[in-house]
């Protein structure tokens, strides 16, 4: 063992940053589903206490069989515990499928929340980031502060697991409607929305032509804004170097770091 | 509570469970105590700045994880500075993982590293050799010795991680033995290839290092094949490693102790259950670590 290590001993130890993270089981407590979206909570393990919007864990089966990777997960609220997510693959469906009472793998919080948006926000919201976004409205919500969802509807054609993206569209936008005011629009009206709304703070979670465009946007009016990010994250805390996505200062940065980030300093194209 | 700890060479572990480079980082120290661990092992290390392989670069296949990070790294400076400092102090030995395209490029790195309070150096031999052709070095036993007998003015205790990609391992292995190193990492990932359902590579580098359990199998091949050409050389069994029984199967391959990687990424608490459940196995039978049947 190292002179440095040893005549240091173990009070003078470099705390590692962030707060303490909870890993192990966790009995679900209830689950319901709404068109192929599952809504669960959990008994929820101290560490999630103060977890904000923006947040997320990583969840995973211990059925037989379960891949491999947990999948990661927004966190809702946390009295109690609650996650909620689409059917896309084998991850999901596992998941999808425990039963009250049964122990699913958590790990979490995760990542760095939300920086405050102000009372005026509006937000972008489409596919599997709704989770990130619910939360923050609920967020908002608790705080006092009203907040405008432009929910980014699919074609009805295109596929989104055993639904079709159209019937799964209507099961989320009934859970924004009681903690924000819903706008249902195509990808192709979110900037003339925006120009509607002039709002004084963006956030955005949706595909990156979408994301692409409220980046332009938020810059031509000089409005802050601020991206959720989505990628695969094997580990969740910084340790695979996988979950990267390039930044306009040509470097890869990992979304676990985030994944909420200035929308200016995201490439999308 | 029985003794755990383990001699790799000079070093000693707190016990047979480490970490295996570019599957670990400090943050888990907001999980549990690092001190926990036998030792501490960051990503491996590489001279410069290098962005690694464009995404994707990794996905899930057969029950096992297909990776192409292409080891990016921030170079040697940001390392002392940033990296390093987070993983001493824990009370546990520091073993630097280090690669470079050149045999000097270790042995440079090794200068950079020597004084400061680190335990032990790990060559990553898995880069391309840039002057011989881009094969990786750990293919070749020749290729091997001159990265090992390059590093080997050092006094720190040198480990080489190994390929099981290698015609012939044992021969790698002894050839970098000879040439200095004091201890084997056996072994690092399978090259492999995965292809999504519309026929596109599921990774940006199209090929990438399978890991987790279905490389069990092969690196313990290895390891058996390594320990009965080297008996009397510390070996550290790496692939595939979640439980027990895993741990326990190198073991009896002729590993001293064994390096955990994918399974941390789905159970995070991976080492420090196995370091419990190993603990229990030894008091079961009123041994310690070091004495846990190796049949090599
Ligand atoms: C921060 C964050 C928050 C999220 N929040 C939500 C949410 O609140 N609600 C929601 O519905 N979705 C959310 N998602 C998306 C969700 O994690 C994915 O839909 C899910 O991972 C897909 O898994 P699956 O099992 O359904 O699909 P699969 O078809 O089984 O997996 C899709 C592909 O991705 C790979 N993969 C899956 N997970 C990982 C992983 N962790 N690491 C590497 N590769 C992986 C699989 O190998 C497969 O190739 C979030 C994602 C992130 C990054
Ligand atoms: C995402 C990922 C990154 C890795 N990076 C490195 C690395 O930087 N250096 C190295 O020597 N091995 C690296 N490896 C290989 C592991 O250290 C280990 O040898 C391999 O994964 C087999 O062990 P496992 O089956 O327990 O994962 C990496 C593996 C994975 C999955
Ligand atoms: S998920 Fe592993 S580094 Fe981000």
């Amino acid at each position: 063992m190292s002179a440095a290590s040893t005549d240091i001993g173990p009070e003078t130890r470099v705390a590692p940053a962030g707060a303490p993270v909870f890993a192990g089981d966790a009995p679900v407590r209830t689950i319901a589903e709404d068109r192929a979206v599952t809504t669960m909570t959990f008994d929820a393990p101290a560490a999630f206490a103060g977890a904000r919007a923006g947040q997320f864990l990583l969840v995973s089966s211990n059925r037989e069989g379960a891949p491999l990777l947990a999948r990661p997960m927004s966190i809702i609220a946390t009295d109690p515990l609650t996650i909620s997510f689409g059917y896309q693959g084998e991850g999901t469906r596992l998941i999808a499928a425990a039963e009250p009472g049964e122990a699913l793998h958590l790990f979490g919080p995760l990542g760095h929340p939300f920086e405050p948006l102000g009372p005026d926000a509006l937000i972008v919201v489409e596919g599997a980031h709704f989770g990130t976004m619910l939360a923050l409205c609920h967020e908002r919500r608790a705080a006092g502060e009203r907040t405008r969802v432009v929910f980014v509807t699919r074609p009805p054609d295109a596929p989104a697991g055993p639904v079709t993206a159209g019937e799964q569209d209507a099961a989320l936008i009934a859970m924004f409607e009681p903690v924000a005011e819903v706008t249902r629009l195509a990808g192709s009206e979110v900037v003339a929305a925006l120009a509607a709304a002039r709002p004084a703070a963006v956030a955005a979670g949706a595909f990156d032509h979408v994301m692409g465009e409220v980046q332009a946007w938020c810059e031509r009016e000089g409005v802050p804004g601020f991206a959720a990010l989505q990628v695969a994250m094997p580990c969740g805390i910084g340790a695979c170097k996988s979950c990267i996505r390039k930044f306009r200062d040509e470097r890869y940065h990992l979304v676990c770091e985030g994944p909420i980030f200035p929308i200016a300093e995201v490439a999308f194209r | 509570m029985p003794d755990l700890t383990v001699p790799i060479g000079a070093v000693t572990l707190k016990n047979p469970v480490i970490p295996a480079s570019g599957t670990f980082a400090a943050s888990y120290g907001r999980v549990f105590d690092l001190g926990r661990l036998g030792a501490l092992v960051p990503k491996t290390l590489m001279p410069g700045y290098r962005p690694g392989h464009p995404p994707n670069r990794l996905t899930e296949t057969g029950g096992g994880l297909l990776n192409a990070v292409g080891i990016p790294s921030d170079g040697v400076e940001a390392f002392l500075t940033k990296t390093l400092p987070a993983y001493l102090g824990w009370g546990t030995p520091v073993i630097v993982s280090i690669s470079a395209d050149t045999a000097a490029g270790f042995a440079e790195l090794i200068a950079a590293l020597e004084g400061t309070g680190i335990d032990a150096i790990e060559l990553n031999l898995s880069c391309p050799n840039l002057e011989e052709g881009g094969r990786s070095f750990a293919l070749d036993p020749a290729a091997s010795a001159e990265v090992v007998a390059a590093c080997r003015a050092t006094a720190l205790p040198l480990w080489a991680k190994l390929s099981p990609n290698a015609e012939d391992i044992a021969a790698v292995a002894a050839a970098s033995v000879e040439a200095g190193a004091d201890a084997l990492i056996v072994a690092n990932t399978l090259t492999g290839i995965a292809f999504r359902r519309d026929g596109r590579p599921a990774l940006a580098n199209v090929t990438g290092g399978l890991s987790g359990m279905p490389v069990k199998p092969v690196n313990l091949r290895c390891t058996y094949q390594v320990a009965q050409k080297l008996p009397g050389v510390p070996i550290v069994g790496c692939g595939g490693i979640a439980t027990l029984q895993d741990a326990l199967d190198y073991m009896a391959a002729g590993a001293s102790a064994v390096a955990v990687g994918s399974a941390t990424f789905s159970r995070p608490l991976a080492m420090p259950n196995l370091i419990d459940a190993l603990a229990t196995h030894c008091t079961a039978r009123g041994i310690a670590a070091r004495d846990l049947p190796r049949r090599a």
